[in-house]
């Protein structure tokens, strides 16, 4: 069973189909990647799986349980986590805040014991002290903890962005464009903390339009068009198929 | 070193609270004293609003009518019910932090200047209701004869400077908790903050409250001290005047708050010599605090606090 | 309820109803140039009426020049505003909640002066109309019902025909809804935001002026008439030209038959908690729908 199956998805902004009928499975421990020519839905896809767009028709099945009915904090819990577009961190916070918040569900802490500063609270910061560190190592932010975030260059921030993801010990990431915006040793870096996060065991499904990246990293990927899925398979696959090179990779010529 | 900010940090607010503890023994006249009073009551007001404004990035213009709630509440109770002081002293900000839930409710939907202006019709609804509930509320003429907590003035001021120094003290630890964070994380992004776990509208609602509670308290200290309570005290121009303090403060700062009311609870005090014209100068005064609020920050005592902040809220996260 | 009730209720709901719309127009158009809400503007009307009072009725200047002045000052007074303190707080990117701020400590700063410039004791002054009512249909009707009407009137065509037909006014609408294009067309944004204010000013002393035979002036009137007015305007649909006159005569005639029908003394609770349940299912008011964010 597929540890994240969409089906027959639909998402409508007034006359608009944005995601058309679409069906998609990832599975456990896969990478998938989810391509398509701008305006082709990729984003809405993700909005409606993290529950920020309600969907208008379809299934989101996510480890069993209908997920499309939840709130996104509710999905969060559930075990997915995400990555925005625009990059969407806490400017004004610190970077080891950032990555903080990522450990939102996990922190027990309440009122009470937080106004009286209890061993439980002291203790559990401590805690979730190592668990951020050990992230900001991953993606090589741990010389930047203390920094405000907003001081820090575009690259940056858009790992840190994974960082506070992957504190949230998701199932499944999802990642909008991770590579938009970097420098090919940055993309080749991020590659790596791709892998990195997969061999802990959480699946991705990821959008990219950078077709290295989507090739070396992917174990299947969906082309969608119009928020219809017109080809599936392996990079390689999809590379041949007529349809794609017509609407995808035929446009963007760079493959 | 974390222990070292912490200890730091809890040492501001330490000098101020002893150099407060000294103004009893000094002897200051009664009139003096009273504002002092009633510059510490106001802190907590504003404290309120920087949980509220501050952390969490929702504006209130209703906080007078929940100031209204917490003193009606207590000075009704004592009056009217016979209810005894302490006991009334704590239902007040009970009740007031469930009137204030209800402020919150619109803040799941509404934003910006339609959530401001929710807020002051709330507030507005309170005093009318205040105004024309004649029985119960004295109506204009006002409910007179409410006796304080404490009768003696002296252990009065330790009793607030006490509740303060409580609720300074615990409104950091708040600051740099999870809860903080996941406020401060509403008022930057509430998409992140909700995609990465956050329940925004239990949270807003856990700021109203929190903050509700607080004003409650605020105004069940305020008809103790007063003995006397009307709707005139409880319009717009007063939550206005706790929102420029909350600025003033520097929006997010505790010790900010505290030092920002007791000024500005002087202030018309300060300028008393100028008579008629003093209330006029004193927003004058707030007018251009704010518009030069960017240029003051460099000096202002306020950012120094921040800073302080800031550093501590690091340093939380563990220092090197 | 007799025909004549009915009619006669109407008109004075009107009459209020569009005092709250010129004031609701002036918080939209500040809000389309600028993106701010400005708070002050019920107490801008406070002073409005109070400018009127002094040039009326103690220099007893006739009824249309004194009127005239009070514009002209209301609005260079609004110009200047926008010009030394609101648009510098814009330029140097002042985070938008403080100005808003700066909105309510002018309110604050403006009923503080009234008091000390006119004292706590509410004002009136004869009608300039007459106070003999007319009888219409069968009905007693004020005089300045109608002129109110038509004063009110003249002015939105004439706001209409300024903001869709002049080349200020068209820059003036290029600001509100393209800034940056508009400042890369050379339209000076800085001194079409100032303009806005000037207009957003005047409309406030006009309701100030035209209030002044129904209700007396005081330095606290513009409390309620402000947040009134706010329900005008989002009611309507903030930022809406027709929005602003909807909103403020359905708030005005509600107004009045409720506190006919039901109470006086609850009026105003029934009006706000008519604005919060309207935000609450529909927040982007009659005819602007749209407040939320893409993601
Ligand atoms: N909130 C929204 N309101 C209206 N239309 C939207 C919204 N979000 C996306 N769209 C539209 O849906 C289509 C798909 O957008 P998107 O999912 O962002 O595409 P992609 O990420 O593939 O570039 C586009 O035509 C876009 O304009
Ligand atoms: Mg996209």
């Amino acid at each position: 069973m597929a540890l994240l199956e969409t089906i027959g998805l639909v998402k409508r902004f007034g006359g608009l189909t944005a995601v058309d009928h679409l069906d998609l499975q990832v599975n456990e421990g896969e990478i998938c990647g989810l391509i398509g020519p701008n305006g082709s839905g990729k984003t809405t896809v993700l909005n409606v799986i993290t529950g920020i767009y309600k969907n208008d028709g379809g299934k989101v099945i996510f480890n069993g349980k209908e997920i499309h009915i939840l709130t996104p904090h509710e999905i969060c819990e559930h075990g997915i986590a995400r990555t925005f577009q625009n990059i969407r961190v806490l400017g004004s916070q610190t970077v080891y805040d950032n990555v903080r918040l990522g450990l939102h569900i996990q922190t027990k802490s309440d009122l009470f014991n937080i106004i009286f500063n209890t061993k439980q609270v002291r203790e559990e910061n401590e805690r979730i002290r190592k668990i951020i560190e050990e992230a900001l190592d991953i993606v090589g932010l741990r010389k930047e903890k203390n920094e405000i975030t907003k001081n820090l260059p575009y690259g940056k921030q858009k790992v840190l962005e994974i960082a506070r993801a992957i504190v949230a010990k998701p199932k499944l990431l999802l990642l909008d464009e991770p590579a938009a915006g970097l420098n090919t040793a940055e993309t080749e870096n991020l590659m790596e903390i791709v892998r990195n996060i997969r061999k802990r065991g959480i699946s991705i499904l990821l959008i990219e339009h950078e077709m290295a990246f989507v090739g070396g990293l992917t174990d299947k990927v969906y082309v969608i068009n119009y928020g219809k899925k017109i080809a599936e398979g392996t990079f390689n696959e999809i590379k041949k198929n007529p349809s794609v090179i017509q609407v995808y990779l035929g446009t963007k010529g760079d493959e | 070193m974390g222990k070292i900010f912490d200890t730091i940090k809890n040492n501001i607010l330490i000098v101020i609270a002893l150099l407060l503890a000294l103004i009893p023994v000094i002897g200051v006249p009664s009139y003096q004293f009273y504002i002092i009073e009633r510059g510490l009551q106001n802190a907590i007001i504003v404290i309120s609003l920087v949980i509220l404004l501050g952390y969490t990035g929702q504006l209130s213009l209703g906080h007078a009518g929940l100031l209204a709630t917490g003193a009606y509440t207590y000075g009704i109770l004592v009056v009217s019910y016979n209810v005894n002081p302490w006991i009334a002293f704590l239902i007040a900000p009970i009740f007031t932090a469930l009137i204030g839930a209800l402020l919150g409710i619109p803040s799941f939907k509404l934003t910006g200047p339609f959530l401001v202006v929710t807020t002051i019709a709330l507030g507005e609804i309170v005093r009318i209701l205040i105004l024309n509930w004649e029985k119960l509320t004295g109506g204009p003429y006002g409910l007179t004869g409410i006796t304080s907590i404490i009768s003696n003035s002296k252990l009065m001021f330790y009793l607030i400077l006490i509740i303060v120094y409580f609720i300074s003290v615990a409104t950091s630890r708040l600051s740099v908790s999870k809860i903080g964070l996941a406020f401060k994380a509403i008022k930057e992004d509430e998409v992140a903050a909700e995609v990465m776990g956050v329940d925004v509208k239990r949270y807003k609602l856990l700021a109203f409250t929190i903050s509700s509670f607080l004003a409650g308290l605020s105004g069940a200290i305020f008809a103790s001290l007063t003995g006397y309570l009307n709707p005139d005290s409880f319009t717009f121009a007063d939550s206005a005047t706790f929102l420029l303090m909350t600025v003033l403060g520097g929006m997010s700062s505790v010790p900010g708050a505290i030092l920002s009311s007791l000024a500005v609870t002087a202030l018309p005090e300060i300028l008393r010599f100028m008579a008629r014209s003093r209330m006029v100068i004193y927003s004058l005064v707030l007018l251009l605090i704010i518009r030069y609020s960017k240029q003051l920050s460099s000096v202002k005592i306020s950012k120094f606090f921040l800073k302080k902040k800031n550093k501590e809220d690091l340093v939380v996260g563990g220092g090197e | 309820m007799s025909l004549a009730t009915l009619i006669q209720l109407i008109f004075q709901g009107l009459n209020m109803g569009l005092i709250y719309a010129l004031a609701a127009l002036g918080i939209s158009l500040i809000w389309n140039a600028s993106g701010l809400f400005n708070f002050s503007q019920g107490d801008l009307l406070t002073i409005g009426g109070y400018i009127m009072l002094t040039f009326f009725s103690f220099l007893s200047l006739p009824y249309p020049v004194a009127f005239l002045i009070t514009i002209v000052i209301m609005g260079i007074a609004g110009y200047l505003l926008s010009k030394g303190y609101f648009y510098p707080m814009f330029q140097q990117n002042f985070n938008p909640q403080i100005i808003l701020i700066g909105t309510v400590a002018l309110s604050v700063f403006i009923r503080n002066s009234v008091l000390l410039t006119w004292g706590p004791n509410a004002k009136t002054y004869t009608n300039p109309f007459g106070s003999k009512p007319l009888a219409l249909f069968g009905v007693n009707l004020m005089p300045h019902y109608f002129w109110n009407i038509v004063i009110v009137a003249v002015l939105v065509l004439a706001l209409q025909m300024f903001l869709k037909g002049t080349v200020i006014g068209i820059a003036m609408r290029a600001v509100a809804q393209k800034p940056v294009a508009a400042s890369l067309m050379g339209v000076k944004v800085g001194q079409m935001i100032s303009l806005t204010f000037l207009l957003s000013t005047g409309l406030a002393a006009i309701s100030g002026i035209l209030i002044a035979p129904i209700i007396p002036l005081t330095p606290e009137m513009g409390g309620l008439l402000a947040i009134k007015a706010f329900a005008a305007a989002l009611i309507g649909g903030l930022g809406s030209f027709g929005g602003a006159l909807v909103g403020g005569i359905i708030i005005g005639i509600a107004e009045v038959f409720f506190a006919t029908l039901v109470t006086s003394t609850y009026k105003d609770v029934f009006i706000f908690a008519v604005l919060i349940a309207f935000l609450m299912i529909r927040p982007g008011g009659i005819f602007r729908a749209d407040i939320s964010e893409k993601v």
